[in-house]
């Protein structure tokens, strides 16, 4: 076999064997945390309180901090104009509605567990979801 | 710059807006911001093959100036920019030290594509928890960029002999 083949061979063998062993251990690393959001389907009333908080910033400031367990519908404003419209629901948060151009926010739709993460980068906003201190 | 160089440089920037165009029609993870088919690499990746790093920056540019123009704004251009800049960079170095083939080659530039925009996305909202994109982008782009190596090296040596 030519020899820049067996090389590009060799990088993408190491490449995946890396790579899949990240996501082993991501997926390792948070059977407990899927385990404490499942509702068990058996249509009960009470929510479970996993206690998760929604941090937003703008601009790199922290504007306010949503608790995950209180459902409620806000607007978050750019200073320069423009809006990103914030829904959380049954412990999940998403954009729901923005002025953005490009709608990546929306589009990446509900964000419940910890480290996740919903940006909008025209308005230079992120959302992200902690464990409650 | 020779007729037929210009002719043909032409030609692969009009495919690389189509790819472009095409490509933002395929939504792929909607979940995962970012991450796409790559297929506009297909004609970097061959203008590298065929000329040189230099005329490949310049398809690539073009073409996200078109792109650009057509459906987004100076700040999508940008943010195209900063992805296309690592991605074609690397793709340059990789050539130059002569040791992949054009799959080895393309997947370095898909990955780094993807890497170039997570920090431009990381400087922009000044967090860097935008990485929690890393790892999926990360992969989307090695395997991207392993079947557009694979076309773009097929594509590349059939034009070699028209261009000859």
């Amino acid at each position: 076999m030519d020899k820049k083949k067996r090389n590009t061979l060799l990088l993408v063998a190491a490449l995946v064997v890396i790579l899949g062993a990240t996501v082993l251990i991501q997926a390792v690393s948070k059977p407990n945390d899927n385990a404490s959001n499942d509702m068990g389907g058996n249509g009960t009333e009470d929510l479970v309180k996993n206690g998760m908080v929604a941090v937003i910033q703008q601009e790199g400031q922290v504007l306010m901090e949503v608790s995950l367990d209180e459902d409620r519908d806000f607007i978050v404003q750019h200073p320069t104009g423009g809006y990103n419209a914030i829904h959380v629901k049954d412990g999940k948060i998403c954009v729901s509605d923005a002025d953005c151009p490009d709608l990546t926010c929306v589009r990446t739709g509900n964000a419940y567990e910890e480290g996740q993460v919903i940006a909008c980068l025209p308005h230079r906003l992120i959302i992200y979801i902690e464990q409650e201190k | 710059m020779n007729i037929r160089k210009t002719a043909i440089l032409g030609m692969l920037s009009a495919g690389a807006v189509i790819l472009g165009y095409v490509e933002m029609l395929i939504p792929v993870m909607p979940s995962v911001p970012g991450m796409k088919l790559g297929l506009p690499n297909l004609a970097i990746v061959t203008v590298l093959y065929l000329y040189s790093a230099r005329e490949a920056a310049l398809v690539s540019f073009v073409r996200i100036l078109i792109i650009g123009f057509l459906f987004g704004n100076l700040f999508s251009i940008c943010f195209s920019l900063s992805g296309a800049v690592v991605s074609l960079l690397l793709m340059a170095i990789l050539k130059k030290l002569d040791l992949f083939d054009t799959v080895g080659v393309s997947l370095v530039g898909g990955i780094g594509h993807n890497l170039g925009q997570i920090v431009a996305a990381a400087c922009l909202v000044q967090n860097v928890r935008v990485a929690y994109y890393f790892v999926p982008l990360i992969i989307s782009g090695l395997v991207s960029g392993v079947l557009i190596g694979i076309l773009s090296g097929i594509v590349a040596k059939r034009m070699k002999k028209v261009i000859n």
